[in-house]
């Protein structure tokens, strides 16, 4: 390949030698031959094309955003010497370089090996890949080149940063079948006293309650309040719309932690947790237990970004096909869809109880924004028709208000239950 | 070589002290002319050459560099062959820096990002030897277009090669017409054969 400074030059040539014809000017002639010496002098050393082996490892392939990933890629030239060898291993703009470089010139000898060693830092969540190496074999003169692209991809998933909610209590109002952790408000097996009754044949010895039989001059057994499981459906809301703010922080990147730790929560307490993203495509996960379950979910996850234009309405014909009618359902949305409240009032409808995260937009604006008069104003008027939509939403759901910036346990530690509105 | 801080600015400030150099070499010699119009003509094509070079180093403006070479170029050898009359040295002077530019802008544009970053010691060694190679590269060039056209001027001053009549231009032209034709297809060729 020609670059443009061998076509210049070969150009300039030209033009004066075609001056020097009209003009009759043999001192023009002359200025012609330096860019064809020059061109000549290249022509005499043109680029290899290069003919390169390439492999890429990573120092691990799953990291958490923000973790470093050493990278180290080798080169080896199977082919002819190469002057100059300009090298970029092309990395996705999500993942910072932290060290080294991923770019480099150097002269590769044949049969030499060439070593680019550095680090990247996700910065967000995702599925990304570095690679093609792409190559490019220089005339040190920079009138030719020769480029190749080597097919060498490495994969790194990224998991989204979990929100800590160690000390927050989330659990269905509704119970299954199944041995939990969730009081049921019914007898069974559990460690809550319950109430007594007289004892009954085969009742364990240990249940009997003493004292009161010791008083009552007759056998009485203890009853405790069963604890059993529930079903939690994550409701994730990633639409274009729901896109306020930066790569990093916005309404989804914020949604996507807290479906992640409340994910992690609820299946901690031996729930069921199944989970539906709103994106491009309606995306789900079935209700299932234990950490095969938080792995399902967080893969998932990681390949949430926004996208789709779908109404919020639209989850109601998955939940109502797929996921088990007395789910509580957590939608994580920043209700910025003005279509919200009637979705949320016909799942309520629907016989199910809703429970609202809403990472706040306006909060994220501010922090981005212009402060000034005419701002404040805006923001007042906007936090009031927010105000006003979640206070409407409150008849039907439970609403938390999330400013991304503080820890999502803290308003949910407020939340002793996930009990339905009065 | 430079110390490692020192080698982005060092290329970075190269190719505009090469500007600056024929920038101010076509000032001067623009300035020479006093035909009042032929004057304003070249002085505007300066500018516009200058503001064309300047602005190439924005992103997104890269286009306005091949236009601004024209114009500079433009100014300075119309100046030269309509009023002043063309100086041999002079001009193969000029065309050499302005290629010695184009050279440095390319080099700057390629090793500077790579010296800005932190460099292992043997990888800081095989880029010092890439960069050391182009510059001997170009300096070689750079040498060879400005002393052999000089040979060449001499040998026809001293009658050896008679290129003062019209039939021996034109020979003389087909021959460099020729010469470039083939050292445009010889990469073409050689990499057929390979």
């Amino acid at each position: 390949m020609r670059t443009s400074l061998a076509s210049g030059l070969a150009t300039t040539s030209l033009v004066f030698l075609i001056a020097a014809m009209f003009l009759l000017s043999w001192h023009l002639v002359l200025l012609s031959l330096p860019p064809a010496i020059i061109l000549a002098v290249g022509a005499l050393f043109p680029p290899s094309v290069p003919k390169l082996a390439a492999v890429r490892s990573v120092s691990r392939e799953r990291a958490p955003a923000g973790m470093p990933v050493e990278v180290e890629l080798s080169i080896h030239n199977v082919g002819p010497a190469l002057d100059l060898l300009e090298v970029v291993d092309v990395v996705p703009r999500e993942l910072a370089l932290a060290g080294g470089t991923n770019h480099t010139i150097a002269g590769l000898a044949s049969d030499g090996t060439l070593r680019l060693h550095y680090v990247v830092r996700p910065t967000i969540k995702g599925d990304f890949r570095i690679g093609p190496v792409r190559v490019r074999s220089l005339d040190p003169l920079g009138l030719g080149a020769e480029d190749a692209s080597l097919p060498v991809e490495s994969r790194i998933v990224v998991a989204p940063a979990m929100e800590d909610l160690r000390r927050a209590k989330l659990a269905p109002r509704r119970t299954r079948p199944w041995f939990g952790q969730v009081p049921s408000r019914r007898i069974g097996i559990g460690t809550d006293f319950w109430g007594v009754r007289d004892y009954v044949s085969g009742d364990e010895v240990r249940r009997i309650n003493w004292k009161a039989s010791a008083r009552l001059d007759r056998l009485f057994t203890n009853e405790y309040e069963g604890e059993r499981s529930g079903d939690v459906v994550i409701v994730l809301d990633a639409r274009r719309e729901a896109f306020v703010g930066t790569e990093t922080d916005n309404p989804i990147e914020h949604g996507v932690r807290a479906a992640l730790g409340i994910a992690d929560n609820v299946l901690a307490s031996r729930n069921r947790v199944g989970l539906i993203v709103q994106r491009d495509v309606l995306d789900w996960v079935p209700p299932a237990f234990g950490r095969k379950q938080l792995y399902r979910i967080l893969d998932h996850l990681v390949h949430v970004r926004p996208g789709g234009e779908w109404p919020l309405a639209h989850i109601a014909w998955v939940l109502q096909r797929f996921f088990p009618q007395d789910a509580l359902v957590v939608l994580i949305s920043p209700l910025s869809d003005p279509t919200a409240l009637s979705a949320v009032m016909s799942l309520a409808a629907g016989g199910y109880d809703v429970s609202i995260i809403s990472p706040s937009p306006l909060a994220i604006e501010w922090r981005l924004g212009k402060q000034g008069t005419e701002h404040d104003t805006a923001l007042r008027i906007l936090r009031i028709e927010r105000e006003n939509l979640i206070s409407e939403l409150r008849r039907v759901a439970q609403v938390i208000d999330w400013d991304p910036s503080t820890p999502l346990a803290l308003p949910l530690r407020r939340i002793e239950r996930w009990l339905p509105p009065p | 070589m430079a110390s490692a801080p020192l080698m982005p600015v060092a290329l970075r400030i190269a190719p505009f002290v090469t500007l600056t150099a024929l920038v101010l070499w076509t000032g001067f010699d623009v300035l020479a002319v006093t035909e009042p119009r032929l004057f304003q003509t070249f002085a505007a094509l300066l500018v516009i050459g200058t503001l064309g070079l300047a602005l190439a180093n924005l992103p997104g403006w890269g286009w306005a560099q091949p236009g601004g070479f024209v114009a500079l170029s433009l100014s300075y050898f119309g100046a030269h062959v309509i009023v002043l009359g063309v100086d041999v040295l002079a001009g193969l002077a000029f065309v050499t820096l302005l290629f010695v530019h184009m050279a440095t802008r390319s080099a700057a544009e390629r090793f500077a990002p790579v010296y800005a970053r932190p460099l292992g010691s043997e990888e800081r060694i095989l880029v010092n030897a890439a960069l050391g190679r182009m510059v001997l590269r170009v300096a070689f060039a750079a040498g060879l277009g400005l002393l052999l056209p000089l040979l060449a001027a001499d040998l026809a001053l001293t009658g050896i090669v008679p290129a003062r009549t019209i039939p021996s231009a034109v020979l003389l032209a087909a021959a460099i017409v020729l010469v470039v034709a083939l050292l445009a297809i010889l990469p073409v060729l050689e990499r057929r054969t390979t």
